[in-house]
């Protein structure tokens, strides 16, 4: 049977006597494969070549951004950025709108080839671009459009006074709960203090059918999010100069038992629980309770109809009832412009910031594409607009239009903490980002690891962070 | 006793893709609901309306179109020739380093891109179809040769040399007689190459910064923030299987029992 | 001239183009994983094996390696059995064959966001549409996606995308074996199970060794598939090697380190295809 023969060697003696080609052929197919190789080449030097650069007086610029891919949002950014182009027939503005997953290795790819993004809108990323001292400072263009409209709590600087954000947009946290079914309960709200949270939680719980509350528990920095305000409530995590931890103490400790006993009343699930999960939980009545921005109520609002007369919102709970709700500081990450300082184009980056953002039209005209409600004003002006204020969704639930105008008042970049607001630490933000508070969490809450052993690990996991950004020494 | 096991996976696999169809015709509160339908209740459009008009779909997806065709020609020439002489009378030596070119696999995609990016950006490739397109036949190229190999050694020589013996010249040997019977695996090769090349990512996402110049799966990323449009991602994704699945039933013709050409007369 | 020479000069000026694109950054990759370099960072030190004993000495780096070879065996072996077999079936006459022949490769088409994304939400404890049908069956578990359960729904998941690859495979292997083989071997009495093993097995061997080596390497090496499904979670209960080495890059923002561990995936891998050539007898 020759198929036993297919994968066996050639015969013995076919072997031993090694195959010759006639001149002809040989020559045949050398003549064919190197003409193959010529005219490829040449094609290809000639394409090459064809790529001329572009014309020496447009200067080709990159804007880079994670945060347009909210599709309403993406366009008004591309005509804002048509319109600057026009308007600067020199340079040539690109915008790059990528997915958040992709933003480190496109920035590593151009920071290696020497092709950086001139101009950046992120979100979490300014952390690492802080420690790598990438960032230009921008107090000019925060002088020329006016410092004191800004929140303070949502700038970025550094010690020596430097700015590296122009804030845009602000995502605070807010706290949401199912108010028709506190009215039914009896509970009482606003839940002033972490305990009156506790306790509705508590009330609430009816597995495996309903949950007390909704919380996010894994890997992911969601889960550092929804304790940080309690968190920077109780302790705080680096000291002025960032060069102490002290994220090890009594008060923090009692937050992650805090922690634990919440999460006695969520769903066994949560383990794995992000963004989507926690807010779903929620929209679907499996949860009365839940952390999240603006989102919540803007899928409510479009897809969950017959909820948005259940829905209840709050302050965050503070320590002491007398602190609610005026003395919260709620987390927040405010996200705008930043500057690459290995940019060849900074003057027309910031030429870029100064236009749109002195814009009130053209800003309030983003604002209202994007996600509204979700994304909130970081200046005081344009919390009172009456345009900002004037969409369907507000005018269904205008109570709650106002607690989150004061949620976002009152809330603190996840780069400064509570201790002390006034000083900007960048890599606290980034220690947030990564998994370290949120795999301590984890493994304190699911795996039962004593908590000594867990915050001795947490401040080794910070003091890692703090080596690799060149804050104190190995 | 086939017919059992063929149901059983026919209705395994249709069951998620219809319930993935009928979701993208669902509104938002269909699709994520404690208590969820099969069907749905409110047969709705939007979805695939919101998709096409928010973002330029219809471009990712004629960039897809001409990236993977492209790809898929490429690797399926090259590697023909590659496998074909491999297998006929190459040593064991060349055929040995060839191979090694699976080690190209052995690395993680999150290792190579950087790499990838430097060489491409030196050869002034970045962000065109040209550069893409070398990118990805470098990736299926290796595959390719592989399954081709495979299919090549299972030919046997002695056809070559009883042709050869015939008096047909090497040419005439690889046209009339090998490639005839290996329409299939050439078929079979060139829908993974297509596949491959129609979801691949890592090297979309990095190459490609023109927004026009951007492929599905990279635009399909653009929509998975937070988990908000869901809807829209399920839309989009039933529309983009049917190119891949043309492709596909198209060769089917030749990769199935009866309907191939020139399989059984030997 | 020999044959030998001119073939190599032919495979050599067809391949030419790949040597750049292919060699570069392999080279590039493990020359990073001999540094000490932070990402977004310029900034690199030669620190010779350091980052190498580092991932050695990781527990995470045993536990991943561990899950990520049981895993992709398991996927790998279901993917094999169910594709051949379907690609046997997909060979013979049967009512609604036309159907069965086109829908059956649709998992392997969509892209594995779309396919991961799909069975997160079909299996989802809270408002999967499969988790509630199963639980009227009277299968009821927590979840599809914690620590007892997320290797079972990975491995499902892994088989139901990528079997088609193996039954593509494997019928355009089938169409190569003759007919007159199985007339004759029908003609003398062998049943559907001696002639598979006599005359089908053999004939789809190189087809075989090919997909299996290929399917092994993509498995091992995959890294989308349990990302989007549960980020190697809950925890570190489905955490791989390729997931092991994205978060040294992208959540440590350790480049060096994560070149490294992605360098030590290639050395298993040869070395798991040395011992497989050897084993295959090819």
């Amino acid at each position: 049977m020759y198929l036993g023969r297919e994968l066996s060697e050639p015969k013995s003696e076919e072997k031993k006597a090694e195959k010759s080609v006639s001149r002809r052929t040989a020559l045949k197919y050398g003549a064919a494969a190197v003409a193959a190789a010529v005219v490829g080449g040449v094609g290809t030097y000639e394409y090459l070549m064809a790529q001329a650069p572009p014309a020496p007086k447009v200067k080709p610029v990159r804007f880079l951004s994670t945060e347009f891919t909210d599709p309403y949002a993406r366009n008004v950014m591309f005509k804002d950025v048509a319109d600057f182009n026009d308007l600067h027939p020199d340079y040539k503005l690109t915008l790059e709108n990528v997915s958040w997953d992709d933003m480190l290795t496109i920035l590593q790819t151009g920071i290696e080839s020497g092709k950086v993004p001139d101009l950046i809108f992120t979100d979490l990323y300014s952390g690492i671009l802080f420690s790598q001292n990438l960032l230009e400072p921008v107090n000019d263009v925060l002088d020329k459009l006016g410092r004191d409209q800004f929140y303070p709590g949502l700038l970025v600087n550094d010690s020596s006074g430097n700015d590296y954000l122009v804030p845009i947009e602000n995502e605070p946290m807010a706290l949401y709960f199912r108010k028709d079914l506190f009215d039914q309960e009896g509970i009482p709200y606003p839940m002033k203090t972490w305990d009156d949270l506790l306790a509705a939680a508590e009330q609430l719980n009816k597995p495996p059918d309903f949950y007390g509350i909704a919380l996010a528990l894994s890997k992911e920095y969601v889960t550092a999010e929804e304790i940080w305000t309690l968190l920077q409530q109780s302790g705080q995590v680096l000291s002025d100069d960032s060069k102490t931890v002290m994220i090890d103490s009594p008060g923090v400790r009692a937050a992650f038992e805090y922690w634990k006993k919440l999460a006695q009343y969520t769903d066994p699930a949560a383990i794995n629980w992000a963004w989507g999960d926690v807010r779903n939980a929620f929209k679907i009545g499996k949860a009365g309770l839940h952390w999240y921005q603006g989102r919540t109520l803007v899928e409510i609002w479009k897809n969950y109809p017959d909820m948005i007369d259940k829905v209840g919102m709050q302050m965050i709970p503070a320590l002491k009832a007398e602190d609610f709700p005026d003395k919260v500081r709620p987390y927040t990450f405010s996200e705008g412009y930043m500057i690459c300082n290995k940019s060849k184009n900074i003057d027309i980056c910031k030429e870029f910031i100064t236009w749109f953002a002195g814009d009130h039209a053209r800003w309030l005209e983003y604002m209202l594409q994007g996600v509204p409600y979700h994304e909130l004003p970081t200046t005081k002006w344009m919390t009172d607009d009456p345009d900002f204020l004037n969409h369907p969704l507000y005018n269904l639930r205008p109570d709650l239009v106002k607690t989150m105008l004061q949620i976002s008042a009152q809330s603190l970049h996840g780069d400064r903490e509570l201790a002390n607001p006034s000083v900007v630490k960048p890599v606290v933000g980034e220690i947030m980002a990564r998994p370290i508070i949120s795999m301590a969490l984890q493994s304190y809450i699911y795996n039962n690891v004593p908590l000594d052993t867990v915050m001795s690990k947490l401040v080794s996991d910070i003091k890692a962070v703090l080596v690799e950004a060149k804050i104190i020494p190995a | 006793m086939v017919y059992i096991f063929i149901v059983a996976i026919v209705f395994l696999v249709s069951f998620p893709l219809f319930a993935m169809f009928f979701a993208s015709v669902k509104p938002n509160n269909e699709i994520i609901t404690a208590a969820p339908d099969f069907f749905p209740h409110r047969v709705t459009l939007e979805h695939y309306i919101f998709a096409f008009q928010s973002m330029p779909f219809g471009t990712f997806f004629v960039n897809s179109i001409i990236v993977a065709t492209l790809v898929m020609i490429l690797s399926v020439i090259i590697s023909a020739y590659a496998a074909y002489i491999l297998t006929r009378f190459a040593t064991k030596g060349i055929g040995l380093i060839t191979r090694l070119l699976v080690l190209f696999y052995m690395v993680p995609d999150v290792a190579l891109v950087i790499g990838f990016y430097l060489v491409l950006d030196r050869m002034g490739l970045l962000n065109s179809y040209a550069g893409l397109i070398l990118g990805q036949s470098a990736i299926s190229v290796p595959f390719c040769v592989w399954l081709l190999w495979g299919y090549f050694k299972g030919i046997p020589l002695d056809l070559d040399e009883a042709a050869m013996v015939d008096g047909a010249s090497r040419i005439q040997t690889l046209v009339r007689i090998i490639l005839p019977i290996a329409i299939p695996a050439f078929f079979s090769t060139g829908v993974f190459a297509f596949v491959q090349s129609w979801n691949e990512y890592t090297l979309a996402s990095t190459l490609i910064i023109a927004e026009e110049l951007k492929t599905l799966p990279v635009g399909i990323s653009l929509l998975t923030r937070e988990g908000a449009y869901w809807g829209e991602i399920i839309a989009i994704s039933t529309v983009a299987t049917i190119p891949a699945f043309i492709l596909i039933a198209f060769a089917m013709r030749y990769l199935v029992e009866g309907l191939s050409a020139g399989a059984v007369k030997r | 001239m020999k044959e030998s020479t001119l073939s190599t000069i032919l495979v050599a000026s067809s391949l030419f183009f790949l040597v750049p694109l292919l060699v570069v950054p392999i080279l590039y990759s493990v020359s990073v994983s001999f540094q000490s370099k932070a990402a977004l960072s310029m900034e690199f030190a030669w620190i010779g094996i350091q980052n190498y004993v580092r991932i050695v000495n990781d527990k995470e780096f045993w536990s991943s390696l561990f899950f990520g070879a049981v895993w992709s065996l398991a996927a790998v072996g279901l993917q094999f059995i169910v594709g051949t077999g379907t690609a046997l079936a997909l060979n013979e006459q049967f009512k609604g064959r036309a159907y069965a022949r086109a829908i059956v490769f649709v998992p392997y088409v969509l892209p594995t966001v779309v396919a991961a994304g799909l069975w997160k939400w079909l299996l989802h404890e809270n408002y999967g549409l499969l988790n509630i049908y199963l639980q009227t069956l009277g299968i009821r578990v927590p979840s599809w996606w914690n620590t007892q359960y997320a290797p079972l729904s990975l491995t499902l998941v892994a088989v139901w995308e990528f079997f088609p690859f193996v039954t593509l495979c494997v019928l355009a292997g089938l169409q190569g074996i003759p007919q007159e083989l199985y007339e004759a071997a029908k003609v003398d009495g062998a049943s559907f199970l001696r002639r598979f093993i006599h005359i089908t097995l053999p004939g789809l061997r190189s087809v075989l060794f090919v997909a299996l080596l290929l399917r092994i390497i993509w498995m091992f090496n995959k890294f989308d598939l349990p990302w989007i499904l549960t980020k190697g979670g809950p925890i570190t209960a489905t955490e791989n090697l390729p997931i092991y080495a994205y978060q040294l890059t992208f959540q440590n923002f350790n480049m060096g380190m994560g070149t490294a561990a992605s360098t030590i995936i290639m050395l298993i891998l040869i070395a798991m295809t040395l011992v497989y050539f050897r084993v295959y007898k090819v």
